[in-house]
């Protein structure tokens, strides 16, 4: 009975249609990998025009075409949602919910990004590829000197995959704040959590902003606006601050869950509760604050004021510290616990699947309560690692 | 492994040399700790005690310890950096040599702007600078975004369109070095090169009034041949020779062409040879360039070849 409501309708249609978290964060995680091996490939035909000078393999256009894909390939259809597609995965099973809050608004932007990378791809099968870079500096990027549907597939590109982002953040960020299982409080979640939450609020705050460009790019190329034709009053360096506005968040975009997974692994391998639970939360969240500050410093050599450049290198540097917190808080953490993979310990699959340590509450709860005494944040969570 | 060769550059690889070494030891000191962590063996079993606020009471303290030595590095960072630079900007000294660069797709137009009473000079792809003497650097792009990088020299400053730009160098020492456009900007970005010479300062004023001459007389029958041929080809559309009739400006100014050691911004050696592959398939050395080829008949391309290499 359960199996027939919950599991996906019969048939192809079904499979298409299936809301299931799990399944389509699945879909999310593989579909975004094979962008990446694809995108993988290319980065490997370009080594093997580097690998000797003067050679002769490949034309410059067909190189700048191949680096321009790669890299946006990259950035947009591989790191950004592969971590986003491992959060729609773990998260509602960590904070004890049976799916998503908006379960099939996750379909939607599953496709939507499908859509982004076959787009790209199939731009570049069909020789209309960019050819600007994967940051499109204007005026390169502009039609008087990218002619042709390159430069339009690839602002085309980003908005899919920018909305698809969009949709993903949206949904972990309400299903973190609204369907966590009772007695879960913000200060109880698996830092894992913490960090998807980081992330999607990152992710709405600054994928907007090379939505803006992207579209404002498009606009001058196809209907002739002229925000960043300089001859024309347009500015061809507010196409940089709107860009790296989004592109440096970007960077802490993948880091900020990668620093939740160590935590998440650590804690299970070195069979103790993290040290400094708030500190690494509290890390977390600053990481996240400070990397909309310090977007500029990709813009050093564009020229800025003594003030500003002085403002962005202190950001910049100031960002270290949070990262050295969470260091520190883990090396604590592994201090004289030994951690190995013995046979009674969770194996590293097993300590981020549902089933054993990833706080499936239902499953946990009671031996958390029983085991832990104690009242810290903390302990709630990692007890069950003890599994 | 860095050669500063300017005032403002020396900064910078020292910089460079202290955020290394500082970062090094940094590394070393945190690997050996978490080493430390993997290797020794806690001697108290677990209790359901552990991890509490109690028990973490030492580690915690060791992190808040490491945190604070972090913050004081990152100070000592910070202050280094604001001690190496960029500065504020501040009045040239009245000596200071004034030169504008600016972009083009894809070459490096260089324009010694006139001091006083004298005349501007034009030229392209070489940077020739006086050792010792401070020089302003106005940057212009006539297209796309490109950045001027002479790495020994410092100043890797980006050439925006329609926003001009600036910055001061002062090369301490003679020598050859190399410079490269350092903003992506399209088909030839690669073979966007620039050669930065810096002389003495004697040698510096002698060249820079060679340049300002007019271009030599052709003296050779051949040449002669070959003046009539660039006057009367789209040549002069694009090209300045200083002295004729021919005064384009979308391409290099072709004045003094046989002084510099490279054509098409450093895609080949300036040669006999090269000069005659570059003018009849110049798409062959370098794809997507604007230059077109000359379509002309032998004798006349001989002609012209000759006129060209003897453009001292």
């Amino acid at each position: 009975m359960l199996e027939r409501t919950w599991g996906p309708g019969p048939g192809w249609l079904g499979r298409l249609t299936d809301v299931d978290h799990k399944r389509v964060a699945i879909r999310y995680v593989l579909t975004a990998v094979a962008f990446g091996v694809l995108a993988g490939l290319l980065s490997l035909v370009m080594r093997l025009q580097l690998a000797v000078p003067d050679n002769r393999l490949l034309g410059p256009g067909t190189y700048n075409a191949l680096f321009t894909i790669h890299g946006t390939a990259m950035m947009f259809l591989f790191a950004v949602p592969v971590m986003q597609g491992l959060g729609l995965y773990l998260v509602p099973l960590m904070i004890g919910t049976r799916n998503l809050a908006f379960p099939r608004l996750n379909v939607f932007g599953y496709y939507v990004f499908l859509a982004g990378g076959l787009f790209l791809f199939g731009g570049f099968f069909l020789h209309a590829s960019p050819r600007a870079g994967w940051f499109s500096y204007v005026p390169l990027a502009s039609l008087q000197f990218s002619p042709g549907k390159g430069v339009d597939i690839w602002a085309q590109t980003i908005t899919f995959t920018e909305l698809a982002a969009l949709v993903a953040a949206v949904e972990i960020v309400v299903t973190t704040l609204k369907q966590r299982a009772p007695g879960m409080r913000l200060g109880r979640m698996p830092v894992l959590v913490w960090a998807m939450l980081v992330m999607s609020v990152m992710v709405i705050l600054a994928m907007p902003a090379i939505m803006v460009a992207s579209t404002l790019l498009a606009m001058d190329r196809l209907v002739e606006t002229h925000f960043f034709i300089p001859e024309r009053g347009g500015d061809v360096v507010l196409w940089q601050h709107l860009f790296w506005f989004f592109g440096h968040p970007e960077v802490y975009i993948i880091f900020v869950p990668a620093l939740g997974f160590v935590s998440q692994i650590l804690v299970a391998f070195s069979r103790r509760p993290l040290v400094g639970y708030p500190a690494i939360v509290g890390s977390l969240v600053t990481t996240g604050g400070l990397g909309f500050a310090l977007w500029a410093h990709h813009m050093f050599a564009a020229g800025m004021s003594h003030g500003q450049s002085v403002f962005f290198m202190v950001a910049s540097m100031a960002i270290a510290l949070p990262t050295g917190i969470q260091i520190f808080c883990w090396i604590a953490t592994l201090w004289g616990t030994r951690p190995r993979c013995a046979r009674r310990c969770c194996s590293w699959w097993a300590s981020s699947s549902p089933s054993c340590s990833a706080a499936s509450p239902a499953w946990c709860s009671p031996r958390c309560r029983s085991t832990s005494s104690s009242t810290t944040p903390s302990s709630w969570w990692p007890t069950c690692t003890t599994c | 492994m860095l050669r500063p060769v300017s005032i403002e550059a020396q900064p910078q690889a020292w910089l460079t040399g202290a955020l290394f070494g500082i970062t090094a030891v940094v590394f070393i000191l945190t690997s050996a700790a978490l080493i430390a962590a993997l290797v020794r063996q806690d001697p108290r079993p677990p209790t359901p005690a552990t991890g509490s606020a109690q028990d973490d009471r030492g580690r915690i303290r060791a992190v808040v310890t490491a945190v604070g030595a972090t913050a004081v590095v990152l100070a000592v960072v910070v202050a280094a950096s604001l001690a190496a630079g960029p500065h504020r900007e501040r009045a040239g000294p009245p000596d200071a040599l004034a030169v504008e660069i600016t972009g083009h797709l894809w070459w490096w137009e260089i324009t010694y702007l006139a001091p006083p009473g004298g005349t501007a000079v034009t030229t392209a792809n070489e940077l020739h600078l006086p050792a010792g003497r401070p020089v302003d650097v106005y940057l212009r792009s006539a297209d796309v975004i490109h950045s001027f990088w002479a790495p020994s020299l410092g100043g890797k400053t980006d050439l925006v369109p329609a926003r001009p730009g600036h910055f001061r160098m002062t090369p301490t020492e003679p020598g050859e070095f190399s410079g490269f456009c350092a903003e992506f900007c399209g088909l030839e970005h690669a073979r966007m090169r620039l050669t930065v010479l810096v002389d003495a300062p004697d040698t510096f004023e002698r060249w820079l009034a060679d340049e300002a001459r007019t271009a030599r007389a052709p003296t050779a029958p051949m040449e002669e041949e070959g003046r009539g041929v660039f006057l009367a080809s789209p040549c002069v559309g694009c090209h300045t020779i200083r002295g004729t009739p021919a005064s384009g400006h979308l391409g290099p100014d072709l004045t003094h062409l046989a002084e510099r050691r490279t054509l098409a911004a450093g895609a080949v050696p300036n040669s006999v040879g090269h000069l005659a592959g570059w003018l009849v398939a110049p798409q062959d050395v370098k794809p997507g360039t604007l230059m077109p080829p000359a379509g002309l008949p032998d004798h006349e391309l001989q002609a012209l070849v000759s006129y060209l290499a003897g453009l001292r």
